[in-house]
This record gives structure tokens, C-alpha cells and sequence, in this order.
């Protein structure tokens, strides 16, 4: 009989209780492992959607003429958009500029825009961006400079001049699925050529 | 017989009851082992990787950024300001940026300068002049007429005759077709520039550089070329 009996109540019981035990430390560092890739990929999808968007910002300033900017702030100011006109060679020995373009930061709609002849015949608007933060990383509304970069209150896409030299800063944010935000934030300086 | 082995319970075999041998209790937890060490190197190799390619981002955007800082200045201010000697910066001693910078997120290494990741280099050689004194000697370049002992100073000259095969040296920096010994801090066309970022990080010591000639492109108004 003792050959046939197999395991009794108490073996069973903590043998249960050990694979309930496992399974509860199981299903928590899955899903800590889950949340920190979901966090991680969501980081690394925003660095590269900045690092392309950074890019294509600095490659259009990059061309333009630093007389064509407008506006021109200079620390503490800095401007959420800039107008400008790049250089599309010369003609008869004097230099031919494009239609005024802009690159901005919609408040409303967290966009960033690129445009060329807004508000007149030819307008042509594209989006570029829509992930962009209210406010730069690590800024509050409040009139003092929070994270150290010399500027108050910046927005999500910050443009700051120094005499031909454009220094772009800008942070884009993404929910995870509890609602923990995730922002990054990239920055860089080009200086017109023309 | 028969009828006596029916009323009998039949045990298993020995074998059958035996479960898992030392043996085979040990090789399955060997392997079992390296399929977790195995996966737990991928995990931080991988981990690695990442890191690895953030760093270099950071390293490359910094060094293109302090190239595009130098671009913002006067051409001929570029090397004063960025070379090795506080003494002949635009604006006055030590106003300048200097040939050492930080990069924010990159962690220096022990030895580095000042605790500094990134470096400007460019085609200069440290030279002792006599400044106020009465003539030089041993090497030393003398400034200045007067008699007297004057003082010795280091000073960071551009030289078209510096050796430095990544700048391409030596070359012609001025124009004239000659590679001679003077002093071109003041009359360069051409400037080589190296920017090299150095930090450490798990995998070791790392380094990314840029190495390119700056030139000044600009036709004075009211010039033909």
C-alpha cells in the first residue's frame, strides 16, 4: 500500500505553495523585464526620431544665411521658431536665396512644422514632428531656469542664436502603456555657411 | 505456482523505480547552466552594445559640435582660441575655450587632462621664447631687443614643418608654397584640425576623432577673385 500511495497532503501542499511562490517572483520579474524593454524600446524609437529630426532642422539652418534668421535671440531668450532663407547658388555673380521657410513648434498640437511661404499664395506646410514635449526636459512654467541650460520656461523645441551659430534644442515624450512618461531630450549647434 | 505469483503484488522492476541517476541529475544541471550563463552574456553583451552606441553618438555629436563652434568665429581667431596656450586668446588670457572640453554623459579617463574627455589639435609646436631679453639661445627664439636675461615663456606656434601624418603634415598652411619654420598663427589660409574624445566605459577606454582642414572660403566685398 505504502509502494502506491504517492505524495501526501503535506508534500503536496508545500510543494504548491513553492510553485505558487515561484510563480508570483516569476510573474513579477516578467513583468518589471516586459515594462523596462517597452521603456527601453520606446527610448530608443524617441532618440532616433529626434536624432532624424534634429538632423533635418540643422541641415536647413545650416544652409541659410545667418542675416536671413528671424527672430535672432540670443541666452536667456530663445524662439520655438525660426525663419529663414538658404542659399540656392549664385547667378550673375550675386547669390539667388529661396522663399522664406520656417521651422517651428505648433503650441497647440505638440507639432513641429517646417513651412515655406505661410500666410501667402504658395503655402506649403509640412509636419515633421508630433511627439514634441510642452516643455523642455526638466523645465517648469515658472519663470526661472530648472534644468540649467541658461533659459527660462523653454518649449519642447528651443532655438537659441549666437552670433552665426543656431543652437537647437528639443525633447520629445511618449506614454507607456501605465501612463509613465518618457522623454528625450537631444541638442545640438550648426552654424550658416551662407 | 501459477496462481501463487497472481495473488502476489508485482513489484517494479528496481530500474523502473530507480528516477534519475547522480549522473544524470548533474549533466542536466550542467547544461542547464550554460544555456543560463549563455543567455545571461547575450543579455549583457547586448546591454553593452547599446551602451557602446550611445556613447559613440554622444562622442561624434560633440565633436561635430565643437567644429561648428569654431566655425562661428573669425577664421584666424580660430587657432588662438583653440590651442594649447590661455595667453593668446582672443579677448585676453584665458578667455578663450581652449583645446580641452567636457562631453556631458561620457566619463573621462584617469589620466586625462584636467579631467577632460575632448582635445583640439592642431599643427603647433610649444616653442620657449625670450620675451624682454637680450637675444636667445639653445633652441629658444628671442622677442624683443633689449639687453638683459628677459623672460622665458612657452608659446604654441602654428608651424607649416610640424609632423603629423593624420593633418597631413607637414603642408603649406599660408599660401606662399613653402613649408618654413615661422610662426602662421596669424596668416593661415588652411588649418588642420584634429578633435579627439577619449572615455571609458565598461568595455575599456574608447576614442572617436574627427580630423579636418578649415578653410576661410569668404571673398572680401568689392574683391574679384
Amino acid at each position: 500500500m505504502s509502494a502506491r500511495a504517492g505524495f501526501t497532503v503535506v508534500e503536496v501542499v508545500i510543494a504548491m505553495a513553492l510553485v505558487g511562490l515561484v510563480l508570483t517572483k516569476l510573474t513579477l520579474v516578467m513583468d518589471e523585464a516586459r515594462r523596462a524593454h517597452q521603456e527601453e524600446s520606446i527610448s530608443m524609437a524617441l532618440d532616433d526620431q529626434a536624432m532624424e529630426l534634429l538632423d533635418k532642422i540643422a541641415f536647413a539652418i545650416v544652409g541659410s544665411s545667418a542675416e536671413s534668421l528671424d527672430p535672432t535671440p540670443m541666452a536667456p531668450f530663445y524662439s520655438g521658431t525660426i525663419h529663414y532663407q538658404i542659399s540656392l547658388g549664385v547667378e550673375d555673380g550675386k547669390p539667388v536665396w529661396s522663399e522664406p521657410e520656417v521651422i517651428g513648434l505648433s503650441e497647440d498640437s505638440g507639432q513641429v512644422y517646417w513651412g515655406q511661404n505661410v500666410g501667402q499664395a504658395g503655402e506649403r506646410i509640412v509636419v515633421w514632428a508630433n511627439t514634441v514635449s510642452e516643455m523642455l526636459e526638466d523645465e517648469l512654467l515658472n519663470g526661472v531656469d530648472d534644468n540649467g541650460n541658461d533659459l527660462a520656461d523653454e518649449l519642447g523645441l528651443a532655438f537659441v542664436l549666437d552670433e552665426k551659430a543656431v543652437t537647437i534644442r528639443l525633447s520629445l515624450e511618449r506614454e507607456r502603456d501605465d501612463g509613465h512618461k518618457i522623454q528625450v531630450t537631444k541638442e545640438t549647434t550648426v552654424t550658416c555657411r551662407n | 505456482m501459477r496462481s501463487k505469483d497472481l495473488r502476489r503484488p508485482q513489484k517494479p522492476p528496481a530500474r523502473a523505480r530507480a528516477g534519475l541517476t547522480i549522473v544524470e541529475v548533474i549533466v542536466a544541471l550542467s547544461v542547464l547552466v550554460v544555456a543560463a550563463t549563455i543567455f545571461c552574456q547575450t543579455l549583457l553583451s547586448t546591454a553593452r552594445v547599446r551602451q557602446l552606441n550611445r556613447d559613440n553618438a554622444l562622442a561624434a555629436d560633440a565633436a561635430r559640435v565643437v567644429l561648428e563652434r569654431m566655425r562661428n568665429r573669425t577664421f584666424l581667431e580660430i587657432y588662438k582660441a583653440y590651442n594649447e596656450d590661455p595667453k593668446d586668446d582672443p579677448g585676453g588670457n584665458g578667455k578663450g575655450p581652449g583645446h580641452l572640453f567636457d562631453v556631458a554623459g561620457l566619463q573621462p579617463l584617469d589620466d586625462a587632462p584636467q579631467g577632460k574627455v575632448g582635445r583640439v589639435t592642431f599643427p603647433s609646436l610649444a616653442v620657449q621664447v625670450t620675451v624682454g631679453g637680450g637675444g636667445g639661445s639653445g633652441g629658444k627664439m628671442s622677442l624683443g631687443g633689449g639687453a638683459g636675461a628677459g623672460t622665458v615663456v612657452t608659446e604654441w606656434h602654428l608651424r607649416e614643418d610640424a609632423t603629423d601624418e593624420g593633418l597631413g603634415m607637414p603642408r603649406d598652411l599660408n599660401g606662399n608654397n613653402l613649408v618654413d619654420t615661422a610662426n602662421h598663427s596669424s596668416d593661415y589660409l588652411v588649418l588642420p584640425v584634429r578633435v579627439r574624445i577619449e572615455w571609458k566605459n565598461g568595455a575599456g577606454a574608447r576614442r572617436f576623432e574627427i580630423v579636418t582642414q578649415l578653410g576661410d572660403f569668404r571673398v572680401d566685398e568689392g574683391v574679384v577673385p
